[in-house]
């Protein structure tokens, strides 16, 4: 687990954790809906899961009875999304275009959710380079934390697009299993610039990490911002993310691109 | 300006009405050290109501009858002087005060009047003298007044591992912390273990919960002055400490005896040296160094300058990948001047500095971020002494504020500037200690204080949801926010061991910090107001009872506050600390907070000490954040216990406990938890709906005194913090149970559980 940079610090000198009591109130379940409209033929899909108390057992219930419609608001086409599995919708017809605009509309239990994402063009995802060795989490550095893995940092190379505000996010495959950390840039300080930066990617010698860049918009990236915050129970204001969801919804709907590489760390 | 000066100039000629009276003035030092005396009691023994006290500078000017007078010089834990004086024509008189040895104290000081919390026309205020300090408990081997400020009722330190305390439910940022007039933006060491005041070279300290006279301003919740010793202008002197923790070293001396002196202290921790133990922290760096100066030179008897500065710096760092320092630099000189001797002038000329600096060495691209808030400050004050029965302060202050809240550099092209702000902060004040009868004692007084943002960078406006719609850049005043702060104290005297006060005051505070609300860190911002953020207005009702108990052996006193306070700041929901544009994380509101506050103090005998007890709470109102309910702030405590007690075994030995108890910070906790792609992320409902475990700890401490003579000192001190090793939570986070993943549990991260100390304190 990630924590606020300085924290782990004063943590890691002198300290010592231990469970405790604490008193939570139950809270109403919530519907999250996971949306994302993508290039890449069968990936545009909606999620819809549910809420549950800190202490309840897993696994998360999902919702089978909604009604799930994409709009490319752009060309006014509808899309029609049914559930091929446990609470995931697809309609496979549905393949995002650069540039388009679209709406979602999720009706569960006679509520009616709604957003709007827009793609961004299309940006290559020129590279892959590893940058230094394999270190260890516990000699410190910007977000590894005082764990017991193993990190690499990683450049994705790629030229940002000087005319327009970019916002990039990437998922990143670690052999098989997609790592739920949330890695993304925005183009501030860097506008028009091939990127230096790096992405501390928990991995080993040996590791194949499948990386996929993804152009998304603004209101998806302060989406992650914020998500990225509630995961590391880093935010100087504990909340819920800031969802593009109405209806006090959770989760978020994305438009983005794809372009995608792989690397095998040495 | 123009208006305000001829109600100044009214106002003083008001009260000065015609007598024959003759004045009597000079200053009043230390015999042994040649340090001026603030506080000091000037009477006529006939009639001790035609009397006054000294100020800051030890200045003195007393307006007496024709004739033989026999005059009383009196000062805690010196000895009295009493003389007679055939008195003609005004007289210029400095007197030198005797210390009196420690052990004789209890039985002289009953006998005599003592400036004391029944004559004081200040409520809520709280002075440690020089003198009062060595009575101190001693905590890490220093008695730190910081800290033991925070061991009163009303004051609440911010925890383990947290920089600052709150007072009556104010923000750490509403405290106004001077060092010889300078502002310290950052007042404590290594992670709030440490205050940046060094003992040693700190002559007195004066806290002001909320109710300061009108020539302190800026803040709204408290003043803590603290002045710097002068040096020892008779005698060549050397004492310091060396510890398990830190050590610390005091030179001073006369520069010409009697005239000119100097003093010079330094302090340096190296708790890292334990880390080296431990292979895992082998290339970790965390210590600090601070150093004070002072140097002053007297040209006559009416002219006097003082020279003082102060340096510091704390060091944390990982292995050389991540390092952060940071600290406060200051500068003040001072030229006191006497025009004669009912007026006293002061000239500062002051600058300040807080920096923060972090180096980020990733393999990639390494980079460093610099945080700035610099000062420069003039300020002129006058004192005035008309008579007995009025005592006027009135002055002028202009500070220009830079503030360069994020400068990011790297190796490569990439150079980022969040906006460098300038605003400059100018008042005028005016104060009266007026005498009004035996009974009545009021401190009335305004200050109109004006703050003005500057132009040459970029300013903004934004919509509702907190979005850009503009950007401002254009020279000049973008905005300016004029404040009147009236300022009113009574002290009503019903008895020689009783008195009833009240107060009223109204404060106004333009530099902000932005604090996560999580835990404090010496990398959150200063911002300052502009055409979005308001000033923040602090209005406070304080009513209180003092008793002298038992001939003054004990004193009572139970205080009530309440306080509004307008535009106050509050991230919104799921904020983004790191936004260039911080306007946009940012919400505004009320807030109030109210209390009681109890002290039972013992003030003389074997065993000294106090008993305090608040109960009080502090909330916050606004309009997007919990549906615009009131909640509680973070700092909300409702209970506060200090339990402090010192005892003298015997003439070698003392030895001290303090008791500390608090309810937990309001805290936001998670409800719930859901998954988006494969992590678990939390649901929350509520913005400070829940609460940290209570604070608790004991410290222990024992002084062995190994040699004492006139000239000599040896002695070794040894403490534990922490002696029940209560495991306080410095932070909770929610994870995985690992004993069933199906479950999340909350963790706490406690510090410093029992951290013993040992030093050896010399002087000679």
């Amino acid at each position: 687990m990630k924590k606020h940079i300085l924290l782990l610090i004063i943590i890691g000198f002198i300290s010592c954790e231990k469970e405790i009591d604490i008193d939570i109130e139950d809270s109403e379940s919530k519907v999250i809906i996971e949306a994302n409209v993508s290039t890449t033929i069968n990936s545009s899909k909606v999620k819809i899961t549910r809420s549950l108390n800190l202490d309840n057992p897993l696994p998360y219930p999902t919702v089978s009875t909604a009604l799930v419609s994409i709009t490319d608001i752009t060309n006014g086409e509808i899309f029609n999304l049914f559930e091929t599995e446990d609470g995931i919708y697809r309609n496979s017809d549905l393949l995002g275009i650069e540039g388009h605009a679209y709406s979602l509309s999720v009706i569960v239990d006679e509520i009616i959710y709604s957003a709007s994402s827009t793609m961004p063009q299309l940006i290559i995802l020129e590279s892959l380079e590893q940058v230094g060795e394999v270190s260890n989490g516990e000699g410190g550095g910007p977000g590894s934390g005082f764990s017991d893995s193993d990190y690499v940092e990683v450049i994705p190379g790629y030229l940002d697009p000087e005319e327009f505000t970019n916002y990039y996010q990437f998922i990143v495959t670690r052999n098989d299993s997609i790592l739920g950390d949330v890695f993304i840039h925005s183009d501030f300080a860097f506008n028009g610039l091939q990127n230096s930066r790096s992405l501390n990617i928990e991995a080993e010698i040996g590791d194949v990490l499948t990386i996929d860049m993804q152009c998304v918009d603004e209101t998806v990236y302060d989406y992650l911002i914020s998500l990225n915050e509630n995961i590391n129970q880093s935010s100087a204001t504990p909340a819920n993310p800031l969802s593009n969801l109405n209806n006090n919804a959770l989760g978020y709907f994305k438009a983005h691109t794809s372009s995608t590489d792989v690397i095998t760390i040495e | 300006m123009k208006q305000f000066l001829v109600t100044v100039i009214l106002l003083i000629q008001f009260s000065f009405y015609a007598q024959e009276d003759i004045t009597l003035s000079g200053f009043i030092t230390d015999a042994k050290t040649g340090e001026s005396l603030f506080g000091v009691n000037i009477y006529l023994e006939s009639n001790p109501t035609i009397g006054t006290i000294t100020n800051e500078y030890g200045f003195y000017s007393i307006a007496l009858p024709k004739g033989e007078n026999k005059i009383i010089v009196s000062y805690i834990t010196y000895s009295t002087i009493s003389i007679s004086l055939k008195l003609n024509e005004s007289l210029n008189k400095n007197f030198n005060l005797q210390e009196e040895i420690e052990s004789l104290d209890e039985v002289i000081i009953s006998a005599k009047k003592h400036q004391n919390q029944v004559n004081e026309t200040a409520i809520s205020v709280e002075r440690i003298s020089s003198a009062t300090i060595k009575k101190l408990p001693v905590l890490f081997g220093e008695r730190d007044v910081i800290k033991t400020i925070q061991l009163l009722p009303g004051v609440t330190s911010a925890g383990d591992g947290q920089s600052g305390f709150t007072v009556r439910g104010g923000k750490l940022d509403q405290n106004l912390m001077l060092l010889d007039d300078a502002l310290i933006y950052n007042a404590s060491h290594l992670l709030g273990f440490f205050s940046t005041f060094n003992s040693d070279a700190v002559k007195d300290v004066t806290l002001y919960k909320g109710t300061a006279p009108a020539q302190y301003g800026g803040r709204l919740a408290s003043v803590v002055d603290v002045r710097m010793k002068e040096g020892n202008n008779q005698k060549f002197g050397v004492s310091g400490g060396i510890g398990l923790i830190s050590s610390r070293l005091n030179v001073e001396g006369p520069i010409q005896k009697g005239k000119s002196s100097f003093l010079i202290t330094a302090r340096r921790t190296y708790a890292e040296l334990f880390l080296k133990f431990t292979e895992k922290f082998e290339d970790h760096k965390l210590y600090f160094y601070d150093f004070n100066t002072k140097i002053n030179y007297k040209f006559s008897e009416k002219d006097q300058l003082f020279v003082s500065g102060y340096f510091g710096r704390d060091v944390l760092a990982l292995s050389g990948k991540f390092g952060i320092d940071w600290g406060n630099a200051t500068a003040t000189i001072r030229y006191n001047h006497l025009f004669n001797d009912k007026l006293f002038s002061n000239t500062s000329l002051i600058y300040s500095n807080y920096d923060y600096n972090i180096d980020i060495d990733n393999n990639a691209d390494p980079f460093s971020i610099l945080s700035q808030v610099q000062d420069f400050n003039i300020k002129q004050e006058f004192q005035y002494f008309p008579n007995n029965k009025n005592k006027w302060r009135f002055g002028i202050n202009a500070i220009l504020h830079t503030n360069n809240p994020g400068e990011i550099k790297s190796d490569s092209e990439i150079e980022e500037q969040v906006e460098i702000r300038n605003s400059i902060e100018t008042a005028l004040f005016v104060s009266n200690d007026w005498v009004v009868n035996d009974k009545i004692k009021i401190n009335y007084g305004l200050r109109v204080s004006n703050f003005a943002a500057l132009g040459d960078s970029d300013y903004y406006e934004l919509d509702e949801n907190l979005e850009v719609t503009d950007t401002i850049n254009k020279s000049g005043i973008i905005e300016n926010y004029i404040n009147l702060e009236p300022r009113l104290a009574i002290n009503y005297k019903l008895n020689n061991e009783s008195s009833v006060k009240f107060a009223y005051t109204r404060n106004s505070q333009n530099m902000h910090l932005v604090q996560n609300s999580v835990t404090t860190t010496p990398t959150d911002k200063w911002i300052t107001s502009n055409n979005i953020i308001k000033p923040e207005i602090g209005d406070q009702f304080t009513l209180g009872y003092v008793k002298n108990l038992n001939n003054n052996t004990f004193e009572f006193s139970v205080e009530t506050y309440y306080k509004w306070m307008q535009n106050q700041i509050d991230y919104k929901d799921s904020a983004n600390e790191r936004d260039p544009i911080i306007e946009k994380q940012l919400l505004y509101g009320d807030g109030r907070a109210y209390g009681i506050e109890l002290l039972l103090k013992k003030k003389k005998g074997k065993f000294t000490g106090w008993l305090g007890y608040t109960l009080s709470r502090s909330e916050k109102q606004i309009d997007k954040i919990n549906n615009g309910e009131w909640y509680a702030a973070r700092q909300d405590r409702t209970h506060d216990i200090s339990l402090v007690g010192m005892y003298d075994i015997n003439e070698r030995i003392n030895v001290s406990a303090v008791w500390t108890f608090q309810t937990g910070n309001a805290v936001t906790f998670p409800s719930g938890k859901y998954e988006i792609e494969g992590q678990t992320v939390f649901l929350y409902t509520e913005r400070n709906g829940y609460r940290m475990p209570d604070y608790h700890r004991l410290d222990l401490s024992l002084n062995y005194t190994l040699k004492k003579t006139e000239n000599y000192l040896s002695e070794i001190s040894v403490g534990l913090y922490n002696a029940y090793g209560r495991e306080n939570a410095y932070i909770i986070n929610f994870e995985e149970s690992e004993t069933d993943p199906n479950k999340i549990v909350a963790v706490q991260t406690a510090l410093f559980k029992y951290v013993p100390s040992i030093s050896w304190n010399f002087k000679f």
